[in-house]
C-alpha cells in the first residue's frame, strides 16, 4: 500500500467514523440553521435556473464553495451536503493530527490514536462538526496557523511563512469569527517571529503574514461589488449571553493548552509561537465583544481545540506524558459537556440534549409538510433564497418559479404574479430573513385577495393558488 | 611538503637579485606548500614582481635565452601544425625551424616540460623562455580565424537543431501559419466562439502559470536547506593543496570602470589564486577596457583574451572564444561587477562531489548589493530573490530544466566543450544552455552561495536588459520546441510542462497582460454587458479567480521571496509589483519587435550607474593603494 493510498483510506475511515455522531444528533432532531442554509443554497445554485444569481453574501466562501462543489458532483446525497464537507474536513483534521502527534510529538501509535479519539469526542468538536464546514475549518485553520507559527520560529523557510498565511486565510475565509482571529493575531504575531525576521523590519513581517487574508477579503468585497451582493450578513445576536459566558467555554476548552504552555516556559522557541496563537484567539474573542460576529460560545471555543492539538506534541517528553495527556483529554469530555450546558447558547444546549439522546422533534417538519403539498404542483412562486430549508427538503427546484426567472422578478417588484401558485412565509419565527415576495405582495400576509385562493396553510406558511389573470410563467 | 628544487633555485635567485624580499619569499614558500604548486605559479598570483623581471630570472635560472614574441614573432604556419589546446595547456609553442633544429618557447621550464617538448617536437630542439602572456598572444594570433569561426559556428555546424542561428524553422513557420489561418477562419465563421475558445486557452494558461509558480516556491522553499549544510561542511574541510585548476571567465564590453570590483572579489576568493585561470575576455575593438585592464597591472593569473571582431557580437561568442584557451577542470562565468561569496568555488566543488555523476553545471544564486537604492532596485531584488532563492531550487527538485542565470554558473569543462558551449546566436545563451544540458542527459544543480551584482538603477537601462532576456527566452523557446517529440522524450512530460510555463510563461504573460488589463478596464468603465458575450460564466469566474486570487498569489510570492535572506524590509514593496509587471510588458513587446527585426542584437546593459558601485569601486581599490 502506498503512502497516498494509506492516507486516503485513513481519511475515508475517519470521515466515515465521524458520521455516527452527526447522524445521532440529527436523528434526535438537531440540524443547525447554518447547515440548512448552506444546503438549500447549494441546491439552488446547482439546480436553479441558469440566470439565477444569488444575492446572499458570498462570504464565507470556503464552506460555501466546497458545499456547492459537492452538491454539483453528488446530486442528491442521502444527507445534507454541508455534512459531507464537514465530515471530509473533520476526517482530514483528525488524520493530520494523528500524523503530527506521531511525528512531531513522538507519541506511540496507541497514545496518538487515543488523543485523536478524545479530541474527536470532545463535545466542542462534535458541536462544531454539526454546525457545518465553516466551524470545522475554523478548527483546522487554527491548528494550521498555530503549528506553522512553530515551524516559522524553528526554521523560517518560505513554505513556513506560506503555511502561517494559509492558516490565517483558511480561518478568515471559513467563518466570520475567523476574520476576528486574523485581526486578533495582528498585534501578537511578532511574538512568534524569529528575531532575525523582524530585525530588518517588523512591519514587513506583519504585512507579509496578513496579506493573503487581507487580499482575500478585498477580493470578496470586489466580487460583492461587481455581482451586486452583500459581503457579510450577520445573524442577529440573541440576548442573554454575558461576556463571561462567551469567554468561559473557550477558556475551559483551551485550559490544557495553557498547561502545556506553562511547561514550555524554559523553551521560548516553542513557547512563544504557542503563546502568540493563544493570544490571537483570546484577542479575537475580545474583538467579538465589540463586533458581535459570532454569538455561540461553542463556536468561539472550537478554534481552541486546534490550538490544543498544536500544543499537545510540544509537551515535554517523559514517561507519564502519554498517560497524563490522555487523562487530561478524558477529563475534558465531561468538563466541556458541562461547559456547553452552562455557558452555551440555546443551540448548544439543544445539541447537547440531542447528543444525550433526547428527541427534539423534526426541525424541518413544516417544510416537509409544505413540500408534500407542493410535490406535484407546477409554477409555484417562491423566495427560494430566503427559505433554504424548503429547498433542502424538496431536493431541487422543479416546479418552482424563483429568482432569475422573469415571472418571479416581476412579482418581486410588486407586479401581478404570473404563475400557478405563490408560497409565502409569515415573518414570525422565520429562519431565513424576510420573505421578499411577501414584502412585494403584502396583501398576502393578511388575507386572500381577489384572484388568489388560499390553498395551503400551516404555521407561518401559506400557499395561494393564483386564480385570475395570466397564469403562464417561465417554463410553461 | 618542502619546495621542489626548481622553486628553491628560483627563490634564491630572486632573493640574490633583490627582486624579492625575504619575507615575501617566506610567504611564497608557505603558499607553495599550502597550495601544492610551484613558486612560479605562486609568484604569478602576486604582484611582487613585474612579469619581465620574473621571466628574466627564470631564463637565468635555466640558463636559457628570453625571447620577446612581440618583437620576435613565431612562425604562424609552423604553429598551426600543432594542437592549440595542447600548446595552451603546456604553455609551450614552436617558434621556428633553424636548420634541422626547432626552436621551442615555453613559459614553464622544468623537467615535465622538457619531456613534453621531446614527445611533441622530437629531440632536436632548442628551448627558449617566453612569458605566458606572449605565448598566449601568439596562440591567439595564429589560430585567430579558425577559433573565431569555432566560437561562432561551433554549435551551429555540429548540432544545428540546437542553435538559434535560424530564428524559426520552416515547420515552425508552417505551424504558426496554420494557427493564424485557423484563427482567421474561426473569426470569419464563428467570431464569438473563436474568441471564447481563445479566451479559454489564455485563461487556462494564466491559471497554470500561477499554480506552477506557487508550486515552485513551495517546493523550492522546502528544498533550499536540504543539502546546504552538507555542502558547506565539505567545502570548509577542503584542503587547498587538493584543488583543481578553475577557469574564471569574465566577459566585458565597454565597462572599464567596474573591473577593480571583480579583481578584488576574485582575490578575496577562498581558493588558491595560483590554481585560478582567470580570463578577462574583451572585444579587440574595445580599446578603452583593454587599456583599463592593462593599467591595473594585474597578477599573472589574470589573462586578457582579445576576441576578434565578428558577428554576432555577443557575450556567448566571446566566451566560446576564450573557452579555447581555458585550462581549468571547471569553469565559471562572472560579470565584471560581480562579488561572489568567498567560498563559492569550494562549495561548487563540494556540490559536484555530492551530486550524481551526470551533474554538469551548478548554478549559484544571484542577488544585489544595491537592493535598497530605489524602487527599481528593490523590485529587481525581489524578482531575483524569487527566481534564484525559491524558483530555481523548485525547478531542480521537480526535475524541470533550469534556465541558467547570467553569471555564476559553474561547469565541468569536459561537458561544456563536448556540448560546444554557448550558442552565440542566442542572447540568453545561459538559459538555453541549461535546457540543452538537460536535453543531453546532464543535470543542473543549484546551491546556496550568492554572487552579488549591481541592480539596474535606471528604468530605460532595465528595459533594455530585460528585453534582451525576454528575447533570449523567446529564442530558447523556439529552439527547443523545434522537435516536440524529442523534447518530451529527453526531458519528460513534467519537464515540458515546466519548460512551457517557466520559459514560455515568462514572455507570454508579459505579452498577454495588456490584453487582459484592457478587458478589465473596459469592464470597469462600460459594465459587464460589454464583455459578457466573450466571457461565458465559467470563463468569467475563472478569469475573476485569475484576476483576484492569481494576482494576489503572485504579489504574495514576491513578498515572501526576500524572507530567506531576512530582508523583511523589502516585503511590503511587493505590493507595488504590478508596476514592475508593466515594465515587463514594455520589455516583452520590445523583445518581440527585436526578435523579428534584429534577433541577434545584444542590448548592452550599462553597469556602474549605481552610487553603491562607486563605493564598491573605492573599497576594491583600497587594498591596492
Amino acid at each position: 500500500m502506498t503512502r497516498a493510498t494509506g492516507f486516503l483510506l485513513g481519511w475515508a475511515a475517519l470521515a466515515t467514523a465521524l458520521l455516527a455522531p452527526l447522524l445521532w444528533v440529527e436523528a434526535h432532531g438537531f440540524l443547525s440553521g447554518a447547515v440548512i442554509a448552506d444546503w438549500g443554497r447549494a441546491i439552488l445554485q446547482v439546480d436553479g435556473p441558469a440566470l439565477f444569481r444569488a444575492t446572499d453574501p458570498l462570504y464565507p466562501p470556503l464552506p460555501k464553495v466546497l458545499t456547492l462543489a459537492v452538491q454539483g458532483v453528488a446530486g442528491r446525497p442521502g444527507l445534507p451536503t454541508p455534512h459531507i464537507v464537514s465530515l471530509a474536513v473533520g476526517g482530514l483534521t483528525l488524520l493530520v493530527w494523528f500524523g503530527e502527534f506521531r511525528r512531531r510529538g513522538r507519541y506511540s501509535a496507541p497514545v496518538a490514536a487515543a488523543l485523536v479519539l478524545l479530541l474527536a469526542l470532545n463535545p466542542v468538536f462534535l458541536r462544531a462538526l454539526s454546525e457545518g464546514p465553516g466551524a470545522v475549518f475554523l478548527v483546522l485553520g487554527t491548528w494550521l496557523y498555530a503549528r506553522s507559527l512553530l515551524d516559522l520560529r524553528q526554521s523560517g523557510t518560505a513554505p513556513d511563512m506560506m503555511k502561517v498565511a494559509i492558516g490565517l486565510l483558511v480561518v478568515s475565509m471559513a467563518h466570520p469569527f475567523g476574520l476576528l482571529i486574523a485581526m486578533g493575531s495582528l498585534p501578537v504575531i511578532v511574538l512568534a517571529a524569529r528575531p532575525s525576521m523582524i530585525a530588518a523590519s517588523s512591519l514587513g513581517f506583519m504585512v507579509s503574514m496578513f496579506f493573503p487574508a487581507a487580499a482575500a477579503v478585498a477580493s470578496l468585497l470586489f466580487v460583492s461589488l461587481v455581482l451586486g451582493s452583500t459581503f457579510l450578513a450577520l445573524e442577529p445576536t440573541p440576548a442573554g449571553l454575558a461576556p463571561l459566558d462567551e469567554l468561559s467555554l473557550p477558556l475551559l476548552t483551551g485550559a490544557m493548552a495553557v498547561i502545556v504552555l506553562a511547561r514550555l516556559v524554559p523553551a521560548p522557541r516553542r513557547m512563544l509561537p504557542l503563546l502568540a496563537a493563544m493570544a490571537g484567539l483570546l484577542g479575537a474573542i475580545l474583538l467579538n465583544f465589540v463586533f458581535r460576529f459570532e454569538s455561540d460560545p461553542a463556536l468561539l471555543a472550537a478554534p481552541m481545540l486546534g490550538l490544543l492539538a498544536a500544543a499537545l506534541p510540544l509537551s515535554p517528553v517523559n514517561r507519564v506524558r502519554g498517560a497524563a495527556m490522555t487523562a487530561f483529554l478524558l477529563l475534558a469530555l465531561p468538563l466541556n459537556g458541562w461547559g456547553l450546558a452552562t455557558f452555551g447558547a440555546e443551540l448548544d444546549r439543544r445539541w447537547l440534549e440531542a447528543a444525550l439522546g433526547h428527541d427534539l422533534g423534526d426541525p424541518l417538519r413544516r417544510e416537509r409538510a409544505l413540500a408534500a403539498f407542493l410535490r406535484d404542483r407546477e409554477g409555484v412562486l417562491l423566495d427560494a433564497e430566503r427559505h433554504p430549508g424548503l429547498i433542502a427538503v424538496l431536493g431541487g427546484t422543479r416546479g418552482l418559479v424563483i429568482a432569475g426567472q422573469t415571472s418571479y422578478e416581476l412579482a418581486a417588484l410588486g407586479g401581478r404574479p404570473r404563475a400557478g401558485y405563490i408560497a409565502v412565509r409569515a415573518p414570525e419565527g422565520s429562519t431565513g430573513g424576510r420573505d421578499r415576495l411577501l414584502a412585494a405582495q403584502p396583501q398576502l400576509s393578511i388575507s386572500a385577495p381577489g384572484g388568489y385562493r388560499l390553498a395551503y396553510q400551516s404555521g407561518p406558511w401559506r400557499v395561494f393558488e393564483i386564480t385570475g389573470g395570466n397564469r403562464t410563467w417561465d417554463g410553461t | 611538503m618542502p619546495l621542489d628544487l626548481d622553486s628553491q633555485t628560483l627563490g634564491d635567485l630572486l632573493l640574490i637579485r633583490g627582486l624579492l624580499e625575504p619575507a615575501q619569499l617566506d610567504e611564497a614558500e608557505r603558499l607553495c606548500e599550502a597550495w601544492n604548486v610551484g613558486l612560479l605559479q605562486v609568484l604569478q598570483s602576486r604582484r611582487w614582481l613585474k612579469p619581465g623581471e620574473l621571466y628574466r630570472a627564470l631564463a637565468a635560472q635555466y640558463d636559457l635565452p628570453l625571447v620577446n614574441l612581440v618583437e620576435d614573432p613565431p612562425d604562424t604556419e609552423l604553429l598551426r601544425h600543432y594542437d592549440s589546446a595542447t600548446m595552451t595547456d603546456a604553455m609551450t609553442i614552436p617558434l621556428r625551424r633553424e636548420g634541422d633544429e626547432m626552436v621551442i618557447a615555453t613559459a614553464r621550464p622544468g623537467p615535465a616540460t622538457v619531456l613534453h617538448i621531446f614527445d611533441t617536437y622530437g629531440a632536436r630542439v632548442r628551448i627558449v623562455i617566453a612569458s605566458q602572456l606572449d605565448i598566449s598572444l601568439a596562440l591567439q594570433r595564429a589560430f585567430r580565424e579558425e577559433q573565431s569561426h569555432e566560437a561562432v559556428f561551433g554549435l551551429a555546424d555540429t548540432d544545428p537543431e540546437m542553435s538559434a542561428k535560424s530564428v524559426i524553422t520552416a515547420p515552425q513557420l508552417l505551424v504558426i501559419y496554420a494557427l493564424i489561418t485557423l484563427f482567421l477562419a474561426g473569426m470569419a465563421l464563428a467570431p464569438i466562439g473563436t474568441i471564447i475558445a481563445l479566451n479559454l486557452v489564455m485563461t487556462l494558461f494564466y491559471t497554470g502559470n500561477f499554480l506552477f509558480k506557487a508550486l515552485l516556491v513551495w517546493v523550492g522553499g522546502n528544498a533550499q536547506e536540504h543539502s546546504s549544510r552538507a555542502i558547506a561542511a565539505e567545502a570548509a574541510s577542503m584542503r587547498d593543496d587538493d584543488l583543481p585548476v578553475y577557469t574564471v571567465l569574465v566577459p566585458m564590453f565597454r565597462e572599464p570602470e567596474v573591473l577593480p570590483i571583480l579583481t578584488a572579489a576574485l582575490r578575496n576568493l577562498d581558493y588558491p589564486l595560483a590554481r585560478l585561470d582567470i580570463k578577462i575576455v574583451l572585444e579587440e575593438t574595445d580599446d578603452e577596457t583593454i587599456a583599463a585592464a592593462r593599467s591595473l597591472e594585474l597578477e599573472g593569473v589574470f589573462e586578457i583574451v582579445q576576441v576578434p571582431a565578428s558577428h554576432p557580437q555577443t557575450k556567448p561568442k566571446a566566451c566560446n572564444y576564450a573557452l579555447q584557451y581555458a585550462r581549468g577542470e571547471f569553469l565559471v562565468i562572472f560579470d565584471a561587477e560581480d562579488k561572489p561569496e568567498p567560498d563559492q568555488l569550494k562549495k561548487v566543488l563540494a556540490a559536484f562531489r555530492q551530486s550524481p555523476a551526470n551533474t554538469a553545471c551548478i548554478q549559484c544564486r544571484l542577488n544585489y548589493y544595491n537592493a535598497r537604492e530605489n524602487w527599481l532596485t528593490r523590485m529587481f531584488t525581489l524578482d531575483y530573490s524569487l527566481w534564484f532563492d525559491l524558483m530555481l531550487p523548485g525547478l531542480e527538485r521537480l526535475g524541470v530544466p533550469i534556465p541558467l542565470g547570467g553569471t555564476s554558473n559553474h561547469f565541468r569543462m569536459d561537458v561544456l566543450r563536448q556540448l560546444k558551449a554557448w550558442d552565440p546566436f542566442n542572447v540568453t545563451e545561459d538559459a538555453d544552455l541549461g535546457i540543452r544540458l538537460t536535453q543531453k542527459g546532464y543535470r543542473v544543480g543549484v546551491i546556496d552561495s550568492t554572487t552579488y551584482e549591481e541592480a539596474n538603477v535606471s528604468i530605460p537601462n532595465w528595459i533594455r536588459q530585460r528585453s534582451r532576456w525576454i528575447k533570449g527566452y523567446m529564442q530558447t523557446f523556439l529552439v527547443h520546441t523545434r522537435r516536440p517529440v524529442h523534447l518530451v522524450r529527453t526531458i519528460g512530460p513534467a519537464g515540458v510542462l515546466g519548460f512551457v510555463f517557466f520559459i514560455g510563461g515568462t514572455f507570454l504573460s508579459g505579452l498577454l497582460n495588456p490584453l487582459f488589463w484592457g478587458i478589465f478596464a473596459l469592464w470597469m468603465v462600460l459594465g459587464a454587458e460589454v464583455i459578457e458575450p466573450v466571457f461565458p460564466p465559467a470563463i468569467l469566474y475563472l478569469s475573476l479567480l485569475n484576476l483576484l486570487a492569481g494576482n494576489a498569489l503572485l504579489i504574495y510570492l514576491t513578498m515572501v521571496a526576500p524572507f530567506r535572506r531576512r530582508w523583511t524590509d523589502l516585503a511590503p514593496w511587493g505590493l507595488s509589483v504590478v508596476g514592475y509587471w508593466v515594465l515587463m510588458t514594455i520589455a516583452s513587446y520590445k523583445a518581440l519587435k527585436q526578435l523579428i527585426s534584429n534577433p541577434f542584437y545584444w542590448e548592452k546593459t550599462q553597469h556602474g550607474l549605481s552610487k553603491h558601485t562607486a563605493s564598491e569601486l573605492a573599497a576594491a581599490k583600497e587594498p591596492a593603494a
